[in-house]
């Protein structure tokens, strides 16, 4: 390519600039400019909805936000969007982490969200980590009362909500949040409690859609526009429906860059380049 | 105190972010800030859940646990020339139960698990089902035959090979198309903080300082 050269030869020498302020003035512009882009709902977001409206209050639920706080934005506004449901339904929740930065995602889950009247040890507690991943799930499975205390020291006897964990069968449903394989929650919770949900990021959507359509995981959220969809469900719109209108922007542009590239590759090519 | 948060996550977030422009001194600081936060806090509740799961319990007369305890600290051993060795006993048993753990319950639910809904009955189902059923089938037995390599990818096989290769390449092409977008919320999720009062007034701060630098080192 030659030094001198139009506007289109500078951009081209400087690609990477170019897309990165690109990018950001497509991130930015949704911020100040509410574009509100209706987005369409997937049927494995509604079949989750139903599920947690199903539950009567007092049911036990299960919950594990197995992910890194680098990852929130992937499935953290999912989490939150899910687990509001939860509190409004007035379930009790168990969360248990297999993470080790687990047990302060779930409080930053629950500083974010509405618990209402909720009681720590009462309608909600936090077991805190589990270490051992998948050795760990295996344990839990087997007997839930295995974890002794709480996230903050608390003999788990003493905590009301535990008296009516006895088997890993009391749970009547089991959300996990991840960010990676997620084979090892599948394997070792499929079949011992009644109904799985995971919110997973999207990248991650071709390694659950086989368990989805094998009945080993009852529903998903991808990501976080699987949290904007529940949003949408639930009339509550939060961090991941603002999330939504600039991801689309974002991939529409790098749609355009990626049709672009192409043109110029083959165009490149044809001329023997 | 919620504004003074704010604008040092701000301020976090910008000196992270002034890698884009080029390598500084803020970047740097942010990537050590990191990784000590990192380090502190699984430091912190590595030590937490030893006391809660191993110190508290055999203190309490569970005396059984020292024997994966024996095992942990053998892990350490691989420090030493001399008695490397024992840190084997330790790795065999995090693999033994883990692959234990792991392949027990991987024949119920994923082989199993999986081949069961191969077996529909196609006159209950709709055509959607139908046309999805193939595409597993197909997708499913090119992709193996993709992998297999005793006999000469030639004739059919070679045809099945290459649906295979197909099949996994846009397997990986959706992976990979998913993974820029779930890149582009962690820049999205951030610009949506930054425009909210009073990080959105470090913006031009940050602009004034990038313009500086660029007229000081002569727009290079």
């Amino acid at each position: 390519m030659s030094e001198k050269g139009g506007l289109i030869e500078v951009l081209g020498r400087n690609y990477r600039q170019v897309i990165w302020i690109g990018v950001l003035i497509l991130c930015f512009l949704p911020a100040f400019v509410p574009l509100g882009i209706p987005i369409s709902i997937d049927k494995l977001t509604i079949k989750a909805y139903k599920c947690i409206e199903e539950l009567e209050p007092g049911d036990l639920v299960l919950v594990s936000p197995d992910f890194t706080p680098g990852m929130w934005v992937e499935v953290g506004p999912a989490m939150n969007a899910i687990m509001q449901h939860l509190f409004m339904k007035k379930v009790r929740i168990v969360i248990v982490s297999f993470y080790i930065d687990g047990p302060v995602l779930a409080e930053k889950i629950l500083r974010e969200i509405d618990i209402g009247d909720a009681k720590y040890g009462v309608d909600y507690v936090n077991l805190g980590y589990l270490p051992g991943m998948e050795t760990a799930m295996a344990a839990f499975v087997e007997n839930p009362r295995r974890i002794e205390y709480d996230y903050y020291g608390t003999p788990v006897e003493e905590l009301e909500i535990m008296k009516d964990v006895k088997s890993i069968g009391d749970f009547k449903l089991y959300i996990f949040a991840c960010v990676t394989w997620p084979d090892p929650w599948i394997r070792q919770f499929s079949g011992k409690v009644p109904k799985i949900i995971t919110v997973i990021s999207p990248a991650a959507i071709s390694l659950v859609m086989p368990y989805v359509s094998g009945g080993q995981l009852y529903s998903m959220l991808p990501g976080t526009k699987g949290g904007a969809e529940y949003e949408a469900l639930m009339k509550r719109p939060g961090v991941a429906t603002s999330i939504m209108d600039a991801t689309s922007l974002c991939l529409t542009f790098v749609m355009l860059l990626v049709i672009v590239g192409n043109i110029s590759y083959w165009r490149k090519r044809l001329r023997g380049e | 105190m919620e504004v003074i948060a704010s604008l040092i996550v701000a301020i976090l977030t910008l000196m992270a972010w002034s890698m884009l422009y080029r390598e500084t001194v803020f970047y740097r600081f942010v990537e050590h800030l990191i990784i000590g936060f990192s380090m502190g806090y699984t430091l912190y509740i590595t030590i937490d859940t030893l006391k809660k799961i191993w110190i508290s319990p055999m203190l309490a007369g569970n005396w059984i646990l020292i024997i994966p305890a024996i095992l942990g600290f053998l892990l350490y051993t691989s420090f030493s020339e001399r008695y490397r060795y024992l840190s084997r006993w330790g790795i065999a048993a995090i693999a033994g139960s883990g692959a234990g753990f792991a392949v027990g319950r991987a024949v119920p639910v994923q082989i199993i698990g999986q081949i069961k809904p191969f077996f529909l009955n196609l006159r209950e189902v709709g055509a959607p089902a139908i046309i999805n059923w193939l595409v597993v089938i197909i997708t499913t037995v090119t992709t193996l035959a993709y992998f297999t390599f005793t006999r000469e990818h030639k004739g059919a096989l070679g045809w099945a090979a290459k649906i295979g290769r197909w099949s996994m390449m846009a397997a990986f092409g959706a992976t990979f198309g998913a993974t820029i977008g779930c890149d582009l919320l962690y820049i999205i999720e951030r610009c949506i903080f930054l425009h909210k009062a009073p990080q959105v007034y470090l913006l031009p701060i940050a602009i004034i300082v990038i313009v500086v630098d660029i007229l000081r080192r002569g727009g290079k």
